[in-house]
């Protein structure tokens, strides 16, 4: 995107009814001053962040109330994730990860208007269409600037040999139609990771047969509440290993990520509840090990160990059939499926000991007689 | 006399009820600053030059490395 595409204003704009607004009353800035650098002195350049309530909120409370401290506002569980693997830590090497958060977590949050207005800070902004606001936002600028290592190309199709997802290929769907504005604007207090979030999408709200007990499909009534959908129906993703983050010579923050696969791989759930009772449910790898942060405090994730490096996951690569639904033993008692501790490198043995699934625990092989009719 | 007067009349009159009236708040306002610029294309390159030449352009640590 050319540099004047960024700040471009299609006059176009000026006669909707955000464009009634006069630029100062969100921007500040001076329009009197001739000279653009100090008018542009006090500019604000997102005026939805950190406090969405003072513009949006105008116009909009309730949507701004809880969009402020909605997961995408504050990515709070990364850094909840973060401080668990850090665990008690002296003052020095707090403050180190604070800044390395702010210079590298920090950049994926997603205020007002990084969604509605311009592309998100983390693909460096730019108006998403001469600053006009748009209620839904396009998904291939706006979800796939944040998204696109994974789940766009995923969702897509993008990557090599794995089609795409169903709902995308066949049913035309968007990021929107799963992830509503309901998801998107909800507060967030409280909330441990976004699968907790009540608000999240879920198979079951659109396909409520396939989890009812007189399901007309055997494979649904047999796997009911053990297996989690995606175990059947995703394809392979993209697990990510070994990001490193730190400051190059000239101060300016990067990501250098050193291993990707395209992977499938189901594990043990090793929190069943009411709200995911599975035993079995589908791993992605985050792109954590504990040398990320070395450049800033080395050795700073001394508690590396408190979490699953491999966490449940739900890739965007669904489709009705797959490999490993298409026959019973395709599944059963197929190592390669499931996580195995040769799956695992030394350094992550110990966070992952309850989402391996040791070979007493893969489900048997089954025998021809005892297979379901449909 | 009379006569002279009355074309006199007529011809400032008539021009006068063929000009647009408008009340002066539903004239619009002159835009401001801001718009004029930004609304501009040629003002904004121009813009995006000086603003390279004092900020230098913008910048992508080399050693980002893989996929993200």
């Amino acid at each position: 995107m050319e540099p004047y595409e960024k700040i471009y204003v299609d006059p176009a704009f000026l006669k909707t009814e955000h464009g009634q607004i006069a630029c100062v009353d969100c921007h500040g800035g001076n329009p009197e001053d001739p000279n653009w650098q100090t008018a542009h002195g006090n500019l604000v350049k997102d005026p939805t962040f950190p406090d969405p309530e003072k513009t949006c909120g105008e116009c909009h409370p309730d949507i701004a109330a809880g969009a402020a401290t909605s997961l995408h506002y504050t990515i709070a569980p990364i850094g909840r994730a973060i401080e668990r693997r850090m665990g008690p830590a002296p003052e020095n090497v707090r403050q180190a990860m604070a800044t390395a958060r702010e210079r590298h977590c920090g950049q994926c949050h997603a205020s007002c208007g990084q969604c509605h207005v311009s592309r998100p800070d983390y693909v460096r902004g730019g108006f998403l269409t001469g600053h006009h606001f748009k209620k839904t936002p396009p998904m291939e600028t706006t979800c796939a600037s944040c998204h696109g290592g994974r789940i766009f190309g995923e969702f897509t199709g993008l990557n090599k040999k794995i089609p795409a997802d169903t709902h995308f290929a066949d049913e035309d769907m968007t990021c929107m139609d799963c992830h509503k504005a309901e998801q998107m604007h909800a507060a967030a207090d409280g909330v441990a990771t976004r699968r907790q979030s009540p608000t999240r999408p879920r198979c079951e709200a659109c396909h409520p047969e396939a989890v009812a007990e007189d399901s007309p499909r055997a494979a649904h009534q047999i796997h009911r509440r053990k297996v989690a959908c995606q175990v059947c129906h995703a394809q392979p993703a993209k697990q990510c290993y070994g990001c490193h983050v730190g400051t190059d010579k000239k101060n300016i923050p990067y990501f250098k990520c050193q291993k990707t696969t395209l992977d499938f791989k189901i594990g043990l759930n090793p929190d069943p509840n009411p709200d995911s009772p599975y035993r079995y449910s589908v791993k992605r790898h985050p792109p954590i090990v504990p040398e990320t942060f070395d450049y800033y405090s080395p050795g700073a994730l001394k508690h590396f160990d408190q979490e699953p490096t491999w966490k449940s996951g739900a890739p965007h690569t669904i489709r009705r059939r797959t490999p490993q639904n298409a026959a019973c033993n395709n599944c059963h008692g197929n190592r390669k499926l499931f996580l195995d501790v040769k799956d695992l490198t030394d350094g992550e043995r110990e966070a992952n000991a309850a989402v391996v699934v040791s070979d007493e625990k893969l489900p048997p092989v089954i025998a021809p007689e005892d297979m379901p009719k449909n | 006399m009379k006569i002279a007067v009355a074309v006199g009349a007529f011809c400032l009159v008539t021009p006068l009820v063929f000009l647009p009236v408008r009340p002066a708040s539903a004239q619009e306002a002159p835009a401001s600053s801001c718009v004029t610029c930004h609304t501009n294309v040629k003002k904004l390159i121009r813009l995006g030059w000086e603003v390279e030449k004092v900020r230098g352009k913008a910048r992508v640590s080399a050693e980002n490395e893989g996929e993200g």
